[in-house]
């Protein structure tokens, strides 16, 4: 039975929330209590949205899971979330479950693992109505494909009877929230909703429950770090820090009249996608950071690596004796040309193969067709010893900064690794003295250096691995998504430590990313990529101003800019679906399945890269 | 580097979450204790192992005779008995422990790393001898070419190995996957470092845990072939014959078993205790959670 | 509309059931090699024993021995003799006994057989059924007290092997207690069954439960899990309709395990009960050298557990809906 909402008056708010607090005891005796969110207190009026944001560690997913009762049983919870005239933290499973699913209903970040695997789709949907509105199996299923068709799901009535690995990221996320809203909820918790997706289907996504919440009247709870998402959907903010809340009021006020430093400073240290900042990023905590040169002004010298129609392909699947090996495309010829000091931005969803490219251009993974030209020697030509010699000159910064170094060697051991192989003869003595001094440059203490990576931070062990790849003194570095896996304020320490090496050294950087706002920043040029293919290549202002492509024009419009007032008035052009397979990609252009301007040549033909306006494009419409 | 602070390597940290395990410290103090006896056995008594007493033909225990375990149906002591047969089982299972180390660990590690085909075809080998039914081909073993102990090693290890192949390997593949692999070999590290540098040491956690379960696991083997009466032969002895004899007489002289069959359960039950302390405390995922 | 769905629904359908048949198909195929090789490997271990069949026997006049062998076979060359045994395989023929002379293998082990099959059944279905609500109650009461007595019990009867536990608990309930028989089948009344069956499960139960715990513990702390309570299912229709289908894929693929362990231990159960089954005529075969008898049961328990191996796999293909066909 859905809960009806008792007689209330209008002023009244949806949710109140007073003096929330989480904390978890340390089990051991040597462990300190942790408090995730201390002394909260927020309301959310009927059919509002509220955007709840901060960085990780903030507890702001902590607050929205204590709402529903879904906390871990070791935390303590104290003060009280009036909901419907009752204390959503002092009721126990029996009476939470009425309220859960029905009255307020929550979606995660990750659509993939929060759909249960094993059960068909319409089965978990069915599921909820069954236990909430007491409907048959057969009208739940008819329910259930009634709200698949809302949440603009194509043949909703298949759709019940699939898995949700047979699905689109994008596609499960739309069922989630059809799911979500299957009993029509009062409040919808939504869990960092979009950050797991591509950056179109976001756009899609977002959309989506805007129009929702029009329709359903629905209120939101958005919790996101998201600055863009933030802008674009919600009506009022609260920014949180270490658990607790720094500000909170309409969307308006805390972007442009915040009076909260850290709120200033967060909204600061975002690259915006809309315009250059002329400066480094700011730092939070930092604010006398100092004006540095604009990309612009660094000079670039003559080419130093040619790439020449690479393709990189992998077997996809188990050949057996029934099966014939399948491959996967993962880069099908791509070219580019990269100079001395400069810096290449690669942007692309998942699938569009620009970290096999990296990997391709390091020789990490088996070329299969192409060549990768370093200061005129051909890699693929040389022999191992010559090609372990070429590999100074060309490192790579990973974007797991964890994963990336070894969980049983010291920090010392970890960024000597480089000098040990390129200078076998080099003493100990000798590269500690190194060790210690590019640690330093890399803004980490050399005291550091006998401690192992698990005690470190994401953001200083991103550090560790930019020394390890910085020590040999290179002259090329791959840096594949070097700030994806970290927040706002680490991201931009990162991005403004590469652009000062990068000046120190003379170091050429290709910046792969899927992050426009960051790869504008940071680039001299940059390329879109699609499917293993070239969409699109230009000067970083040429692309960004006037793209020709129009998976280019469609990427640039789907990123949120966190600026309400720019956010809002916005003409986005939407994709439909999600990126196709690359193990079967559409023939001729790969995006026409997606493309608002695709016609029966596209179809047939692969278009190559041809010159328009400012840019290279290949697409037979730009 | 004098003002360098020594970090907690993940060996150090699990080391004190084994400390803090109280089942698993409990079982290591008993482990040893059952080691020490069985090592001092000789020391520890005024009888031999093989040697009859005519008129103390099973007999209870009792402290006055010095048979603090009582006698056997041919007046043997069993307290040096049930010592010198845990010196069989304990050697048995080390030994054939160690050869299904080494040869699991060549075959895993080799599979995992090159991958492939040639990986395709090691693992289907694995899978193929899986599918025996292994205990019955000991047993013919032990039928046609007569009773071994070397025989038992390397029958119990060359079975063994199968599944210290299969965890090396699976290991081994998700670590070439890891990022720091990668580092390594875009750093030029040559294949030969980068498994002796970056993953054996990040094997062992795993390979010691699977070492700790293995041993008990062999144990049992060769038990249950002495207790068929296909094991070690007399005068010598092993916990699992003690408890064949012990169960044929054990309406006349219940020591006879219990004793035996006590020392046996109670390593094994040391073993797996110990193996299941090492493996949360080696495992990475908790320390996750709690860092 | 709705029509036009439904045949969508039954074109699926047939196209699912046909990829679950080609899958069966590819899987039966590759378990031939895998019987090929173990009968090789059995006949290929007898005939190299060192000792003839008849070696224990007294002295043999050697005309009798040369007809003995031609009776036998064992005059023709391997390879005939190797083809000679597959093709009566193939039609359920293991040939004589060596050692029961009016019998042949084949009669021997549809004698066993049903008794072992009945103890060894009866076993797995117990430790299935309390395992299985074991290890999920000590899951679902993590770290309480239920919990820490259910795994300590379960580490017990991991680490007390069954021919350890069988006299141990004649000792008790048979010979102290007298409340069950202690040994054979007596007139056939399940009781007699109930000390050897209890042996047989135990350490199986054990293991079951701890498996069941463990990954009954891990699914309870996926994401889905969280969703399902996020949609305010009560406790028990997540355990039933969510957590529990995943928490049996381990179980799943331990039921070859299982049976192999199970089967292993029939032998010295039915040794210890003196239960006539098929364990006790593979050891009473082994000890007598009863080449063609020995080498029967080895075949036919691999076959068994080569073909129990291939449904538990499409058992698992079935329950788990991601795996690759």
């Amino acid at each position: 039975m859905s809960v009806q909402m008792a007689a209330r008056p209008n002023d009244d708010p949806l949710l109140r929330v007073e003096g929330l607090s989480v904390s978890y005891p340390g089990g051991q005796p040597d462990q300190q209590t942790i408090h995730a969110v201390r002394n909260l207190s927020f309301v959310i009026a009927a059919g509002e949205t509220l955007g709840i944001v901060g960085e990780s560690g903030s507890g702001k997913t902590q607050s929205a899971l204590s709402l529903m009762g879904l906390l871990p049983e070791t935390a303590l919870k104290a003060g009280s979330a009036i909901f419907a005239g009752r204390d959503l933290l002092s009721l126990d499973d029996g009476k939470l479950n009425q309220i859960r699913g029905s009255a307020i209903s929550m979606i995660f970040q990750d659509p993939m693992t929060s759909l249960n695997p094993h059960i068909a789709i319409g089965r978990q949907m069915s599921r909820v109505l069954e236990r909430h509105q007491g409907m048959s199996r057969r009208t739940a299923l008819k329910v259930a494909a009634e709200m698949l068709d809302a949440v603009r799901v194509p043949d909703a009535a298949d759709r019940l009877r699939q898995y949700p690995h047979e699905l689109s990221g994008g596609m499960r996320q739309r069922i989630m929230i059809a799911t979500a809203l299957l009993c029509k909820p009062q409040l919808l918790i939504a869990d960092e909703p979009t950050t797991a997706l591509d950056v179109t289907v976001q756009a899609q996504i977002l959309t989506l429950m805007h129009d929702l919440q029009h329709e359903l009247g629905t209120a939101i709870l958005l919790i996101t770090h998201d600055m863009g998402v933030v802008a674009g959907l919600c009506d009022r903010v609260l920014v949180m820090r270490d658990g607790q809340m720094r500000e909170c009021g309409s969307v308006n006020k805390v972007f442009y009249e915040s009076q909260d430093n850290y709120t200033r400073e967060l909204l600061a240290a975002v690259p915006r996608l809309d315009e250059v900042q002329p400066r480094r990023l700011a730092v939070v905590g930092d604010s006398e950071a100092e004006a540095t040169a604009d990309i612009d002004s660094r000079p670039v010298g003559d080419t130093m690596l040619t790439v020449d129609k690479l393709e990189v392909r992998f077997s996809a699947g188990r050949p057996g004796p029934f099966r014939p090996v399948q491959f996967l495309h993962a880069v099908a010829g791509v070219s580019l040309e990269l100079g001395r000091g400069e810096t290449l931005g690669i942007v692309g969803e998942s699938g569009c193969g620009k970290s096999s490219l990296a990997r391709g251009v390091l020789q990490l993974v088996d070329v299969h067709a192409g060549r990768v030209t370093l200061l005129g020697e051909e890699l693929g030509m040389l022999d191992k010893q010559r090609l372990k010699q070429r590999r100074r000159q060309m490192q790579i910064i990973f974007q797991d900064p964890l994963a990336s170094l070894d969980p049983r060697m010291t920090i010392a051991d970890i960024v000597a690794e480089p000098l040990h192989t390129f200078f076998p003869t080099m003493s100990r003595t000798r590269q500690l003295v190194k060790v210690k001094a590019i640690l330093e440059r890399m803004g980490l203490e050399a005291g550091y250096m006998n401690r192992y990576p698990h005690e470190f931070s994401g953001g200083q062990c991103q550090r560790i691995g930019i020394a390890r790849a910085l020590i040999a003194e290179p002259e090329l570095v791959i840096c594949d998504e070097p700030v994806s896996a970290l927040d706002v304020s680490v991201q931009a320490q990162i991005v403004n430590l590469l652009m000062d090496l990068q000046q120190d050294m003379g170091l050429a950087l290709i910046f792969i990313a899927h992050d426009l706002a960051v790869v504008r920043h940071i680039s001299h040029r940059v390329m879109v990529m699609y499917l293993g293919r070239i969409a699109e290549v230009a000067d970083r202002d040429a692309l960004y101003n006037s793209p020709r492509h129009p998976y280019t024009q469609a990427l640039i419009s789907a990123v949120p800019i966190p600026d309400p007032r720019v956010e809002r008035n916005r003409d986005r052009t939407l994709l439909a679906g999600d990126v196709p397979s690359p193990l079967e990609p559409p023939s001729g252009c790969a995006f026409r399945t997606r493309c608002p301007l695709a016609d029966a040549r596209c179809a047939a033909e692969t278009p190559g890269l041809r010159t328009a306006g400012e840019s290279l494009v290949a697409c037979h419409h730009a | 580097m004098n003002e360098a602070v020594r970090g907690n390597s993940l060996w150090a940290d699990a080391r004190q979450s084994l400390r803090r395990n109280r089942a698993a410290m409990t079982a290591m103090a008993i482990m040893a204790v059952v080691c020490a006896l069985v090592l001092l056995a000789p020391l520890l008594s005024a009888y031999e192992f093989d040697s009859t007493d005519w008129d103390q033909i099973s007999e209870p225990p009792s402290l006055v005779t010095g048979h603090w375990f009582g006698t056997d149906d041919v007046g043997r002591d069993l307290f040096v008995r049930t010592l010198y047969g845990g010196r069989i089982s304990l050697l048995v299972g080390l030994a054939a422990t160690l050869v299904s180390l080494v040869i699991g660990i060549a075959w895993g590690a080799t599979a995992g790393y090159i991958g492939g085909r040639t990986d395709q075809v090691m693992m289907r080998t694995v899978d193929v001898v899986y599918a025996m039914p292994f205990m019955f081909f000991v047993i013919l073993l032990m039928v046609f070419f007569g009773r071994n102990i070397l025989l038992i090693f390397v029958a119990v290890g060359a079975v063994n190995w199968l599944d210290m192949a299969r965890i090396v390997r699976g290991q081994t593949l998700s670590l070439k996957k890891k990022e720091f692999i990668e580092a390594a070999r875009a750093g030029g590290v040559s294949n030969f470092n980068i498994v002796r540098r970056h993953i054996v040491p990040n094997l062992l956690g795993v390979v010691i845990v699977y070492v700790t379960l293995t041993i008990p696991q062999v144990i049992l083997v060769e038990s249950f072939l002495s207790f068929l009466g296909l094991g070690v032969q007399e005068p010598m002895t092993s916990w699992g014959a003690l408890v064949n004899d012990g169960a044929q007489a054990m309406e006349s002289a219940p020591w006879a078993l219990i004793f035996p069959a006590l020392f046996l359960a109670l390593t094994l039950f040391c073993f797996n205790f110990l193996g299941d302390g090492l493996r949360d405390a080696l495992d990475p995922r908790d320390r996750r959670a709690s860092g | 509309m709705d029509g036009g769905a439904a045949r969508l629904d039954a074109h699926a359908h047939t196209a699912q059931n046909r990829t679950m048949l080609s899958f069966a198909f590819r899987r039966f195929l590759s378990a031939i090699p895998t019987l090929l090789i173990l009968i090789a490997l059995a006949f290929a271990l007898i005939r190299v024993a060192p000792g003839g069949p008849f070696d224990t026997e007294k002295q043999i006049p050697p005309e009798i021995e040369a007809r003995l062998n031609e009776a036998y076979h064992l005059d023709e060359p391997l390879y005939q003799q190797f083809g000679r045994y597959l093709t009566g395989l193939a039609q359920g023929d293991f040939g004589p006994s060596f050692q029961y002379k009016d019998f042949t293998v084949t009669e021997l082990i549809a004698a066993g057989f049903p008794v072992s099959l009945k103890l060894g059944g009866l076993a797995m279905l117990l430790a299935l059924l309390v395992g299985i609500s074991v290890g999920t109650l000590a899951a679902l009461r993590q770290n309480s007290r239920t919990d820490h007595v259910a795994m300590a019990a379960a580490m017990t009867g991991i680490s007390i092997p069954n021919f350890v536990l069988a006299p141990l608990l004649v000792l008790l309930f048979a010979v102290t207690l007298r409340w069950l028989p202690a040994g054979g089948l007596g007139d056939g009344s399940l009781i007699n069954l109930v000390l050897p069956v209890i042996s047989l499960a135990l350490p199986q139960i054990a293991y079951i439960a701890r498996l069941t715990r463990g990954s009954m513990i891990e699914v309870l702390r996926s994401d889905f899990i969280r969703t399902a309570r996020a949609q305010g299912l009560p406790g028990r229709e997540i355990i039933l309709g969510h957590a529990l289908k995943p928490a049996m894929l381990p179980i799943v693929s331990y039921l070859g395990p299982a049976t192999a362990g199970i089967i292993t231990g029939s032998v010295v159960i039915e040794q210890i009960f003196g239960v006539p089954g098929l364990g006790r005529y593979f050891v009473q075969g082994a000890l007598n050298r009863d080449y063609t008898l020995v080498m029967g049961v080895v075949v036919f328990y691999g076959v068994l557990i080569i073909m129990f191996n291939f449904l538990v796999d499409l058992a698992y293909r079935w329950l788990d809906p991601r795996v690759k066909l």
